[in-house]
């Protein structure tokens, strides 16, 4: 009789304690697969903690890309089950949740937009990627606008300065006599988003405003056929990816980056040993006059409307990522340039950088900021990305055309589109 | 009241099982067999019937279904011809008496088994990396062979994906068939070596035919293994399965479609049409050796 007794109490104390103890603290969870953006969060959930509710901590939660997005789509698919309340959520994967046209499961945002005086202070450009039909689900993190970010020691030693370079040909004319001088460098790496970024900065994209897939147009094989001439010639080249990449920045064979402003915080983790080594510029332009720069990636933090603390998410994203002092800091910790006007001004965004050879990259930023060109959200941009991706080896090595491979993958997606019309 | 009570107990005691299988395993097959019939895209749509819609266009305008399942066919017919083999041969050398350290040996080959997937793939992407990868370098550059792209080049990357198999899944069926060698009694290969049987006859007539349960037991596996085949390429290449798909196989491909794209009836019916092959192609293994036939 004892043994039972001291059981159930046993059991009612396991009871109450797993009812109770999620209530005392207010622990939320958030999820996100960039460790930047982690090291960010973390550090203002400390200052919400001060400053507005001591009760409250942030459980961050670093999953790598593909594996977060899939579990997110999964864990909101079947009502919430091990969903976290905030998460990160890419552009190029938040067509996903888009797909089909229903919920996608993450709290509305306009009200804390329009009702705190947020909207006008942020970037439209980079808020449509969060936006469907009316309805705002994310909140941007970085402008992210694209720069050269270039090997100074190497090209000034050659006798070149970058930040002189107004169109892309004088960077393909200096390219050339690095490459003669040193035919294991490569001055342009052909990244797999450098594509669509420079489509970008001629103002064209692999969907259009109204929604169409437009990576077959004449533009866009254009862009490739060109990219593809400079690899023959040597000037651009096709490095490796993920850890052997930094290798190959370490040892001198890539020497410059067209990258996004996440990239600067991409460089400083990956490759530390090269403090003091880089600069960034703006992008040489396709014509003279053109526009200086692009934009790639931008993630949006997001509150997953399953959470029992909707409420408190919200209140949380509000203090840290549409306040002066919240971008300013993840600026500071992270070099995603804010897409929150008000602090774009803010002083502390033109300290000295110690990596990149002491330069004011927050300048570089603002400067090319304005000109960042618009980009469409669409359901099927994760597909065409994964379609991309795949036929992507082919193209390069020049097994198959641009204008084969992109007619293909534009003809896939409006079957996709009618299929599920 | 007492006897009734124990009429229902053994099945209360039995029913965790079947409540289990109920749920997680009954459940979801007829779901996703129903599912397999209904348009359901994205999060928050109800579904829509569209009968055999979905299988249709599997089999006429898929052409990654089509490609996938030629990837997963090229690793299965891979994983028949080249792992089942060295397994038998590796199985036939740790056989013999005359090895010395055999339970050594026997341990080094399980260890690839119960190795992680994960850490699996991190180190193969090491030992197939083009410029600093342990094969091109230990062992073609020796030989004066170029480096091959392993990852990179759309048709190395089964035959990788096949040499990765190679290593995982050749010490665990080498044991499975040396289980089968150790059950055959010695007196009928002595017997027939007294007929005057040559070695390679007896094993001819002698080993392989009394291995055949094994060889079925083993056959089936790898079939159902290779069909089923999703961490090892995923880790390698990715979901997508590199460049140009290679190395993309139907569970893969079932999972973009399903959980990347939500496209949940059609996922159901790619996984259908790979239980169906699975099904066929092991009754079809089964009647080919002869597993059926009573002795």
């Amino acid at each position: 009789m004892t043994k039972l007794r001291v059981l159930m109490i046993l059991c009612v104390g396991l009871l109450l304690f797993s009812v109770v103890a999620p209530v005392a603290a207010q622990e939320l969870e958030l999820w996100t697969f960039v460790n930047t953006h982690a090291r960010w969060f973390r550090e203002q959930a400390e200052r919400y903690a001060d400053e507005v509710n001591a009760d409250f901590s942030l459980n961050v939660v670093e999953i790598a890309y593909a594996d977060m997005h899939d579990r997110l789509l999964i864990s909101i698919q079947s009502g919430g089950v091990g969903a976290p309340d905030i998460a990160d959520v890419e552009q190029g994967r938040f067509g996903s949740f888009l797909r089909g046209g229903g919920d996608p499961g993450f709290v509305e945002l306009n009200a804390l937009l329009d009702e705190g005086g947020h909207t006008e202070n942020l970037v439209s450009a980079r808020q449509a990627l969060y936006t469907s039909m009316g309805s705002v689900y994310g909140i941007e993190h970085a402008l992210t606008p694209v720069v050269l970010y270039y090997r100074a020691d190497v090209w000034e030693g050659a006798g070149f300065d970058p930040q002189t370079f107004a169109t892309w040909d004088d960077f393909v004319e200096a390219a050339r006599a690095i490459v003669a001088e040193n035919p294991d460098v490569i001055p342009l790496h052909i990244h797999g988003g450098l594509h669509e970024l420079l489509l970008r900065q001629q103002g064209h994209d692999y969907f259009n405003a109204e929604g169409d897939v437009t990576i077959d147009s004449a533009e866009s094989i254009a862009l490739m056929d060109w990219l593809l001439a400079l690899k023959e010639e040597g000037v651009a080249g096709d490095p490796p990816t993920g850890d052997a990449l930094w290798a190959a920045f370490k040892d001198g064979t890539l020497i410059s980056m067209v990258g996004a402003d996440w990239y600067a915080g991409f460089f400083k983790d990956n490759a530390p040993e090269l403090t003091g080594k880089w600069k960034a510029a703006p992008l040489p332009a396709f014509e003279e006059g053109g526009r200086r720069t692009s934009v790639w990636g931008g993630t949006g933090a997001m509150v997953v409307k399953t959470s029992g603390q909707v409420e408190e998410a919200l209140s949380f994203l509000e203090f840290a990522m549409l306040s002066i002092e919240g971008n300013v800091r993840r600026f500071e910790l992270t070099n995603l340039w804010p897409p929150y006007i008000p602090a774009m001004v803010n002083e502390r965004l033109h300290a000295d950088d110690e990596y990149f050879s002491g330069q004011d990259l927050g300048a570089v930023f603002a400067d090319v900021g304005p000109e960042a060109p618009p980009q469409w959200q669409s359901p099927f941009r994760s597909q065409l990305n994964s379609l991309r991706s795949a036929a992507w080896q082919d193209v390069i090595d020049g097994v198959r055309s641009p204008e084969e491979v992109f007619t293909e993958i534009a003809d896939t997606i409006r079957d996709e589109m009618e299929f599920e019309s | 009241m007492f006897g009734r009570g124990r009429k229902i107990a053994p099945y209360l005691f039995i029913s965790p099982f079947f409540v289990g299988y109920a749920i997680f395993f009954l459940y979801p097959v007829i779901q996703s067999l129903q599912l397999s019939f209904y348009r359901q895209v994205g999060l928050g749509k109800a579904p829509r019937f569209i009968g055999f819609d979905n299988y249709i266009r599997l089999v006429s305008k898929d052409d990654l279904f089509i490609k996938s399942l030629t990837n997963t066919t090229y690793y299965a017919l891979g994983s028949i011809l080249i792992i089942v083999p060295l397994a038998l041969i590796l199985a036939l050398i740790l056989h013999s008496p005359k090895l010395r350290f055999r339970e050594f040996f026997r341990f080094l080959y399980f260890t690839p088994n119960i190795t992680a997937g994960v850490v699996v793939g991190i180190i193969f992407n090491l030992v197939f990396e083009e410029q600093y990868g342990l094969i091109n370098n230990l062992l073609l550059a020796p030989l004066g062979v170029d480096n091959v792209r392993w990852l990179r080049e759309a048709r190395w990357i089964m035959p990788a994906i096949i040499i990765l198999g190679a290593w995982k899944w050749t010490g665990i069926n080498a044991i499975y068939f040396m289980v089968g060698l150790q059950n055959i009694p010695p007196e009928l290969k002595e017997a027939a070596r007294v007929d005057g049987a040559t070695r390679p006859q007896v094993f001819r007539h002698v080993t392989l035919p009394l291995l055949r349960p094994i060889l079925a037991f083993v056959l089936t596996i790898a079939i159902i293994g290779s069909y089923n085949l999703f961490a090892e390429p995923t880790i390698l290449v990715g979901l997508e399965g590199g460049p140009n798909n290679a190395g993309m196989t139907m569970t893969m491909y079932l999972y973009t479609r399903g959980f990347r794209e939500l496209k949940m009836g059609y996922a159901s019916a790619i996984g259908y049409s790979l239980a169906v092959i699975i099904l066929v192609l092991s009754l079809v293994q089964l009647i080919l050796i002869r597993a059926f036939r009573e002795d």
